[in-house]
């Protein structure tokens, strides 16, 4: 299940009740602030922030994760893992602890939360049932030169740390150079570039920090950094699909 | 002790209990500012808060604990 992104406020009730009814309860949070909060709920929880080591792959980091949560599961527990945001957006170990229990026979659900993506379209006011919406990990946008369309709003992902897979201690700005370089090649200067972060506090506002295309590279990163572009262009309706339609 | 560590930990503990207290939190819904000087909050991230300078915040509580950044996220395939 998810904590959501904003700690205490964003937890649902379904999430709260799986926490409180849980043997063993693991927790990944964003805010080591957030730990007390999370710990009276259940005190048999459990931080998985100890697998994080500097140098050591996260794929790593997740499997690790996985084990112990899987651990507990295979003694006939009741097990509760806890992820801020949604466990299943950018969320690498919720969806193969999940993959893993079932394979093994246990009994395994995902709870939705509250996510970025969802914080984002409320603090800027992104509705993707107006033209759509392309969203990507930053990364995987720029090795797979992901297709993507300049009349549609883009949302990139994990844009501090471009081309890293240990666990990061501070912004790849060189990286994100790259990603701004690549992105001019579409867009232009002038072309509005959002760097948002939804507040992981129970209270308080977004960062919602507003930049020119041309500019955005010299922005101040920070570990939950997502870039936004407004759509830049307008798409005509195919007027054959229209007939085809008012047929 | 530092002054950096006590506001952190002042600021800690009352987010703590804005998360677990409904009364709490709906008194800063209605008056966020009273509420904060009257836990103690200094002026100075009070203003952070209001204005969702996030990377001040965040700033602050690495003085409680430094260290990796927590990064939950998805694995590119390689």
């Amino acid at each position: 299940m998810g904590t959501g992104i904003a700690f205490g406020v964003h937890l649902t009730p379904q999430a709260r009740a799986a926490i409180e009814r849980a043997d063993d309860v693991f927790y990944l949070l964003a805010e080591s602030t957030a730990e007390a909060w999370f710990k009276r709920l259940n005190p048999s929880s459990h931080s998985l922030r100890t697998h994080y080591a500097v140098g050591r792959p996260r794929k790593e980091t997740y499997g690790l994760m996985v084990e112990e949560i899987l651990a507990a599961v295979r003694q006939g527990k009741n097990v509760c893992a806890a992820f801020y945001g949604h466990p299943g957006v950018f969320a690498s170990p919720s969806h193969e602890a999940i993959r893993r229990a079932r394979e093994e026979g246990f009994s395994a659900v995902m709870l939705p939360a509250i996510s970025a993506e969802d914080c984002l379209f409320a603090d800027v006011g992104v509705d993707p049932g107006e033209s759509g919406c392309q969203s990507y990990e930053a990364t995987d946008f720029l090795l797979r030169r992901r297709p993507f369309d300049t009349s549609v709003p883009l949302i990139l992902w994990q844009v501090a740390f471009i081309g890293v897979s240990t666990a990061p201690v501070e912004a790849n700005t060189r990286a994100f150079g790259v990603l701004v370089d690549y992105l001019l090649e579409f867009y232009d200067h002038a072309q509005r570039a959002v760097v948002y972060q939804a507040s992981p506090y129970p209270v308080g506002p977004a960062s919602i920090e507003e930049f020119t295309l041309g500019t955005v590279r010299n922005a101040k990163l920070s570990g939950m950094s997502t870039l936004f572009l407004p759509a830049a262009t307008e798409r005509a309706e195919d007027q054959e699909m229209r007939a085809r339609l008012d047929r | 002790m530092n002054g950096g560590q006590d506001d952190a930990r002042k600021l800690a503990d009352f987010f703590t209990r804005l998360a677990e207290d409904p009364a709490l939190y709906n008194n800063y819904l209605a008056d966020p500012l009273t509420t904060m000087r009257g836990a103690g909050i200094p002026e100075n991230l009070i203003s952070a808060i209001l204005t969702g300078n996030i990377g001040k915040l965040n700033e602050l509580f690495t003085q409680l604990e430094a260290g990796t950044i927590i990064i939950l996220g998805t694995i590119v395939r390689g």
